[in-house]
C-alpha cells in the first residue's frame, strides 16, 4: 500500500513538472516553428507541411534587425562596462577610504534605491531634453553608469575582506590607483562579474527609457523595434516571429553559458539577506 | 610575524596622517564619478519632479511653459476618473499575480528540491522566459492569443471551445496580461525559493521524520518557516514590479481596450508624452511614488518583526 502511494505521488510529481514544461515549452515552440513556415502555409495547420527561411531572409537583409541589434550590443556593452569601473571604485572608495561626509553620502546612495525609474521618467526626459541628448545614445548611456545596488552590493563584499593585503601594498609604496586596479579589482572579480551580468541583462532589456528618449528610427535599441513590429510587418507573422526568435537568441545562449553565476547573483539578495 | 605586525601598523599610521590631504583627495576621485552621475540624474530629477508637481508644466510645439499653481494637478488627478481607474488597475494586477505567482513558484520549488531526475532539465526550460524581455514575450502572446488568427484560438477551435476575445474583451485582457506576466517571471521567483530551500538545515527534516511526521507538516512546520525571509523578498519584489507594470501593457494592449489595462505608469507615459501635460504627469508619478513608499514601509516592518 505504502509502495502504491509512493509510486503514486512520484507519477504525479513528474506529470505535473512535465506540464509545466509543456506550459512554457509549447508557446516557445509553436514561435519558432512558425518562424521557419513560409509565409501562405501559416495558421493553416500547427505543424506546417514545408519549411523555409524566407522569414529569415525578410529579417536579416530586407530590415532594419542588424543595425538595432548593433545598437544594443554597442549600448549594453558600454553600460555594463563603464558601470561596472565605476562602481567598484564607488564602492572601494567608501569600504576604504576616510573621507568627510562619507556616512552621509553612503547613506544617500542607500536611500536612492527606493527611486524607481518610472516615477523619474518625466523629470528625467525633460533634463535629457535641457542637456541636449534627445536622440542621442549619451542619454541611454551615461544615466545608467551608475548603480546604487551594485555600489552597496560591492561595499558589503569589500568590508567582509581582511584588509592586510592592501596595507602591505601601501607600505610597499603603491599608489592608490594601482592597489585598486592590481589588488582590489582581482579580489572583487565574482561579485563584480555578477554585478556585470545583471546590468548586461538589465539593459539589454531597457524598455521604457529608450522608447522616451530615441526617435529616429534607425537609432532604436531592440526591444523598442520587436515592440513596434506591427507597423513594420503588418500581418507578416512569419516575419515577426523571426525577429522575435532573432533578437532572444543572443541572451538566451549568454544565459546558458553563465547560468550558475546569473542564479547565484538572483539569489545572493534575497536568501543571504 | 608577531612582531613585524603591530610595527607595520604603526607605519601605515604614520603614512596615514602624513597623507591625510592625499586620502581625501583619492576618496573623492574614487567616489565622484559614480555620484556626479547620481546627483545629475536622480537627485535632480526628484528635486525637480516636486517642483514640476506644482507647475502647470506643458511642452507642446517646441514651447514649454511653467506655470504655477499650488497643488491643482494633485486635485487634477484626484478628481480624474481614468487616474483613480489606473490607480485602481495598478493594485489589481499585483493582487491577481503576486499571490498565484508565489504560490507556483513556490509549489514547484518545493517539488524540485526533492530527488528528481532531470531537476537541471526542469530549471533551466522554466527559467527561459525569464531571460527573454518582456516586450519580446508581449509581442509572440500577443499574436498568439489573436482572436481570429491566433494559435490559442486555433487550439481551442479544434476541442470545441469558441473563439475567446481575449485581448480585446475588457475583463478578459486584465486576465491575459496578468497570465503573460506570471508565465515570463515565475521562474525567476521559482529560482529564488529554490536556493531558499536549499539553505534550510538537513537536520530539522531528520528530526522531523523520527517525530513521525508527513510531508505536508515537514513542508508547513520546517520549511516555511526558514524560508520566510525569502517568502517576504519574493513577495515585495514581486508587488514592486506589478504595481509599475508597463512594458506587457504598452506592447499587447496599449491599456486598452477602453483602458481596462491601462496601469499608472502607462498613464503617466501618455500624459507627459502624448498629451503634453508633465505637470499633471509629474503628479500622478509623485501619487505613485507615495503608493510605493507605504507598501514599502509596510513590508519593511513585517520584515523587521521577523529579524
Amino acid at each position: 500500500m505504502v509502495k502504491i502511494t509512493v509510486a503514486l505521488v512520484s507519477t504525479l510529481k513528474y506529470a505535473i513538472l512535465t506540464l509545466l514544461l509543456a506550459f512554457v515549452l509549447v508557446p516557445l515552440l509553436y514561435v519558432l516553428v512558425t518562424s521557419f513556415t513560409p509565409l501562405e502555409d501559416i495558421g493553416k495547420s500547427l505543424w506546417p507541411e514545408r519549411f523555409s527561411l524566407r522569414n529569415y531572409q525578410v529579417v536579416l537583409f530586407e530590415s532594419n534587425f542588424l543595425r538595432y541589434l548593433y545598437n544594443t550590443v554597442f549600448i549594453t556593452v558600454i553600460v555594463t562596462l563603464g558601470s561596472m569601473l565605476l562602481d567598484s571604485m564607488a564602492a572601494y572608495g567608501f569600504a576604504r577610504i576616510a573621507f568627510p561626509c562619507r556616512e552621509a553620502l553612503f547613506l544617500l546612495v542607500v536611500a536612492m534605491l527606493i527611486m524607481p525609474g518610472e516615477v523619474l521618467l518625466v523629470p528625467r526626459y525633460i533634463l535629457i531634453r535641457e542637456l541636449g541628448w534627445i536622440d542621442d545614445y549619451k542619454a541611454l548611456i551615461i544615466p545608467s553608469l551608475s548603480g546604487a545596488f551594485a555600489i552597496f552590493f560591492l561595499r558589503q563584499f569589500l568590508l567582509s575582506l581582511p584588509k592586510e593585503l592592501e596595507e602591505s601594498a601601501t607600505m610597499d609604496g603603491c599608489s592608490r590607483f594601482r592597489i585598486f586596479w592590481q589588488i582590489v579589482l582581482p579580489l572583487i572579480r565574482a561579485p563584480l562579474f555578477t554585478i556585470g551580468l545583471m546590468t548586461f541583462f538589465g539593459t539589454w532589456d531597457e524598455f521604457l527609457w529608450p522608447l522616451t528618449v530615441i526617435n529616429s528610427p534607425e537609432k532604436h535599441v531592440l526591444q523598442v523595434a520587436v515592440s513596434q513590429l506591427d507597423s513594420e510587418f503588418f500581418n507578416d507573422i512569419g516575419a515577426k516571429f523571426s525577429n522575435v526568435v532573432l533578437s532572444s537568441l543572443p541572451v538566451l545562449i549568454l544565459f546558458l553559458v553563465v547560468q550558475k553565476q546569473y542564479v547565484r547573483g538572483i539569489t545572493s539578495g534575497a536568501v543571504k539577506g | 610575524m608577531e612582531q613585524t605586525a603591530p610595527r607595520s601598523q604603526t607605519v601605515a599610521r604614520k603614512r596615514m596622517t602624513v597623507n591625510r590631504w592625499s586620502e581625501i583627495r583619492d576618496g573623492w576621485i574614487f567616489v565622484s564619478p559614480a555620484l556626479a552621475i547620481m546627483a545629475l540624474f536622480v537627485v535632480w530629477p526628484t528635486l525637480h519632479l516636486f517642483w514640476m508637481s506644482v507647475h502647470e508644466y506643458r511642452f507642446a510645439g517646441g514651447v514649454q511653459t511653467a506655470t504655477f499653481i499650488g497643488l491643482e494637478n494633485f486635485v487634477d488627478a484626484w478628481e480624474d476618473p481614468l487616474f483613480l481607474q489606473t490607480l485602481w488597475t495598478s493594485f489589481y494586477f499585483p493582487l491577481v499575480i503576486t499571490p498565484t505567482q508565489t504560490a507556483l513558484a513556490l509549489f514547484v520549488a518545493v517539488l524540485l528540491s526533492q530527488k528528481v531526475r532531470w531537476v537541471g532539465l526542469f530549471r533551466t526550460v522554466y527559467f527561459i522566459p525569464v531571460v527573454m524581455s518582456f516586450v519580446v514575450v508581449g509581442m509572440f502572446w500577443k499574436e498568439m492569443l489573436n482572436t481570429n488568427f491566433g494559435m490559442v484560438n486555433q487550439v481551442l477551435g479544434m476541442i470545441g471551445i469558441p473563439q475567446q476575445k481575449f485581448l480585446t474583451d475588457p475583463e478578459m485582457a486584465r486576465w491575459s496580461v496578468a497570465m503573460i506576466s506570471i508565465w515570463k517571471s515565475w521562474g525567476w521567483y521559482m529560482v529564488i525559493f529554490i536556493a531558499a530551500l536549499t539553505q534550510v538545515p538537513q537536520e530539522l527534516y531528520d528530526s522531523g521524520n523520527i517525530d513521525g511526521t508527513n510531508a505536508w507538516q515537514r513542508f508547513w512546520y520546517i520549511s516555511l518557516p526558514m524560508i520566510r525571509r525569502a517568502m517576504l523578498f519574493v513577495i515585495i519584489i514581486s508587488t514592486m514590479n506589478c504595481i509599475k507594470l508597463f512594458t506587457p501593457i504598452m506592447v499587447m494592449t496599449d491599456g486598452g481596450p477602453a483602458n481596462a489595462t491601462k496601469t499608472i505608469v502607462h498613464y503617466i507615459y501618455t500624459t507627459a508624452f502624448r498629451m503634453g501635460n508633465f505637470g499633471n504627469a509629474a503628479a500622478m508619478a509623485i501619487i505613485l511614488f507615495f503608493v510605493i513608499l507605504c507598501i514599502s514601509f509596510i513590508q519593511y516592518r513585517l520584515l523587521k518583526k521577523e529579524g
